[in-house]
């Protein structure tokens, strides 16, 4: 039997939303202060109107809840679907007042793509965009990287706060406490933040010889992109536009920390070298990597794409990283990556899809996952192997030991099975639309995994439907299905609920 | 020195006229040639301790409709990387970018695909520089009835906080 | 008000037990992890185009 909401659902809910709209309206602040410093008055106002928005949104809420409520599983995860369809909608005002997209779906898909730190841009003439538009655009990588959810409980601490925790896809409490782990997050992000300024800045300012305002402006872009393992980038030309193999290095140290989950950012602040090397996932990821950067590294020498050694290393390396991590940077033309056939596309495609750590901001199927659905099929084979009532060992390492159970091997397994699904079905969209079968499936896994590389098909001017679909893909993506699942559960509850 | 040197690149075969979308699009077909192409400078010039400059050259409908001035919107920006001898962008105007369009040029040079000197880089290496038209500052619209909406919504927001504060304390 | 603001900071401060200079020593080890990762696809590379 279904229940219907009652009005305490509602409020409870209320309660927690208003909040994080308050917490945006404010991190609404940081764009009009550039606005009005740089004189950008067009999206000065555009900014101010989207803050009034978000702050009437927060406030009407606290006022139909103005007590703490009750926050219960179900509630965290409505809380946390309805947060990434809606701040989207409202931030998506200043793009939609800019003259740089097409209209309210363009706009609603790159705030969206910036929320969910995918990278995919329907964004037109980004050459001339407002520098504070741009840093908008880069400061969502950053909400919806650092969970704006947590800023909210750090904020305003209360009930329920494990609850929206959980539901932000971040598995691993590496701290006693939710509020002790979300600071320990903000203040590794917040580190890497400044300690990137001084280090792309120096190289942008010294080596690629910017003047200094616009090398503290490309540095603080990229960074929110790398760390957060977003991928939008200030000019049209993603990283190809710096030239510069010791830039490029730098961006690489600071999308592979994006990729790092914050139970290794953790081992790594307290110097614990162990961890690194019997941390199950942290295995997994590097042994992924390697595999598919070499399966991209015999397409590309087998195509003759990159003939000699610089150029073979630099390209592939960064590459594989960018799709990996799932930040989406290229140094090579969406035409360019779009030829790219054989096995550097498939090598491309499974290291999107396989993605970053857990507890990390990268997308896809994740690491953990990963590693535990080997160790699952190879426990099953050594148990046929051995003398029959032979006990297999079934611990891993995972900052502690711990045992990988049948419920634990059967739920990792179904959550990587919704993730090929997810593909295959944006792939199918794809195909539909007319799309060669490779450009729709790297497509649509750079949707769900919340990469943001492209082979051209995402671009002002695309089918409707498609882009309505990979608008999904990357909520779909970005909450690991649950939450999602639980809210449309929610909206069922209304209408066939007794 | 440059023109001497164009003179001397001149003499030996005559630049083909391309356009950046070409070269975008199959960069390997012009890969070696001397080429001509035209469009906007746009970003930053990377002033190198080599005496080169970096920046990036667009040829796309922003170029000479920017949507400021009512041009429609045409799709993505088309660029690709230029090199320049520092001594050939000493004059330039600023590049492109907000409420500046960048001057636009003619640039002769040697496209390079997949230079292996560079790592694998794409880029135009420039020999010859023509100022075509001069940058100039474009205006963008100030959207009066945005700031006003925004302004009153934030005097609703202030006013349902107030109702919410004393709301709370009676509770 | 401003004494629930100041109250709020505080607690915000309190607690914030993280020495920002472990946060160098972090960054060290990910500039490493970085820079043997891209010797493996140094590695790879020379493998790769030896063999084809």
């Amino acid at each position: 039997m279904l229940l219907r909401p009652d009005v305490d659902d509602f409020r409870a809910i209320a309660f927690y939303l208003g909040r994080i709209f308050l917490v945006v309206a404010f991190a609404g602040v940081l764009p009009l202060l550039w606005a009005s410093l740089g004189r950008e008055w067009g999206p000065f106002a555009s900014f101010l109107l989207m803050i009034g928005v978000y702050a009437v949104a927060g406030t009407a809420m606290i006022r139909v809840a103005p007590r703490e409520q009750r926050l219960d599983w179900g509630h965290g995860m409505v809380v946390v679907a309805v947060t990434w369809l809606v701040v989207p909608a409202i931030g998506a005002i200043p793009f939609l007042l800019s003259d740089h997209w097409g209209g309210p779906l363009d706009a609603y898909f790159d705030a969206m793509s910036g929320l969910t730190t995918t990278g995919l841009s329907v964004v037109q003439d980004l050459d001339h965009l407002a520098p504070s538009l741009n840093f908008w655009r880069h400061l969502l990588h950053f909400l919806g990287g650092q969970g704006i959810v947590i800023a909210a409980l750090v904020l305003f601490a209360g009930g329920g706060a494990t609850t929206l925790y959980y539901g932000e896809a971040r598995d691993d409490l590496v701290l006693p406490s939710v509020r002790s782990t979300a600071r320990f997050i903000w203040s590794a992000a917040v580190v890497h933040l400044a300690v990137g300024l001084v280090v792309l800045g120096t190289i942008a300012w010294v080596v690629l010889g910017f003047d200094w305002k616009r090398s503290l402006f490309h540095a603080l872009m990229i960074l929110f992109a790398a760390f957060d393992t977003g991928g939008f980038s200030p000019q049209s030309t993603s990283i190809a536009y710096y030239h510069s193999a010791v830039f490029e290095l730098g961006v690489a140290v600071f999308m592979l920390a994006g990729a790092l989950s914050f139970g290794v950012h953790f081992a790594l602040w307290r110097g614990n070298r162990r961890e690194l090397f019997r941390n199950l996932e942290l295995r997994t990821i590097i042994a992924t990597f390697v595999v598919t950067m070499t399966i991209t590294m015999i397409g590309l020498a087998a195509y003759g794409v990159y003939g000699e050694l610089t150029g073979l290393t630099r390209q592939g390396f960064f590459q594989i990283l960018s799709a990996h991590s799932g930040t989406g940077f290229s140094t090579v033309p969406a035409a360019e990556l779009a030829r790219w056939g054989g096995l550097a596309f498939g090598g491309m495609a499974l290291a999107m899809a396989l993605g970053g750590m857990s507890s990390s901001t990268a997308g896809g199927v994740k690491a953990l996952r990963v590693g535990l659905t080997i160790r699952a099929i190879t426990d099953e084979i050594r148990a046929v192997l051995l003398p029959h009532g032979a006990v297999v060992d079934r611990t891993y390492f995972q900052y502690r030991p711990r045992r990988l159970t049948d419920g634990l091997a059967a739920t990792v397994m179904s959550s990587s099975l919704l993730y090929v699904a997810l593909y295959l079905v944006g792939a199918g969209a794809g195909i539909a639309y007319g799309y060669p079968l490779e450009a729709a499936l790297f497509e649509s896994i750079s949707a769900g995994a919340n990469v943001g590389l492209s082979v051209g098909i995402t671009g002002a001017g695309m089918p409707v439907g498609l882009q309505i679909v990979y608008l999904l893909q990357m909520w779909l993506g970005r909450l690991e299905f649950v939450a999602v699942f639980a809210f449309a559960g929610f909206l069922w509850s209304i209408v066939a609920g007794r | 020195m440059s023109l001497v040197l164009l003179a001397l690149v001149l003499a030996v075969s005559t630049p083909v006229p391309v356009s950046g979308a070409e070269l975008v699009a199959d960069g390997a077909a012009y890969d070696g040639e001397l080429v001509v192409v035209e469009g906007e400078l746009v970003g930053d010039y990377g002033r190198r301790g080599d005496g080169t400059v970096w920046t990036q050259l667009n040829d796309d409908p922003y170029v000479y409709e920017p949507v400021a001035e009512g041009g429609p919107l045409r799709g993505g920006n088309v660029g690709i990387g230029v090199r320049i001898p520092a001594e050939l962008a000493e004059d330039l105007d600023p590049p492109g970018g907000y409420r500046i369009r960048g001057p636009v040029v003619r640039l002769t040079g040697t496209w390079r695909y997949h230079d292996p000197a560079r790592g694998g880089e794409s880029y135009l290496d420039v020999v010859a520089l023509e100022v075509v038209e001069p940058g100039r500052t474009v205006p963008k619209p100030l959207h009066p009835v945005a700031l006003v909406v925004g302004v009153l919504l934030l005097v609703v927001a202030f006013g349902l906080w107030r109702s919410y504060v004393a709301e709370r304390d009676r509770l | 008000m401003r004494f629930e603001l100041r109250r709020r900071f505080r607690r915000l401060v309190e607690g914030w037990a993280f020495d920002p200079r472990s946060g160098l020593v972090s960054f060290a080890f990910e500039v490493a992890i970085t820079l043997s990762l891209l010797a493996v696809a140094v590695v790879v590379a020379a493998v790769v185009l030896a063999v084809t």
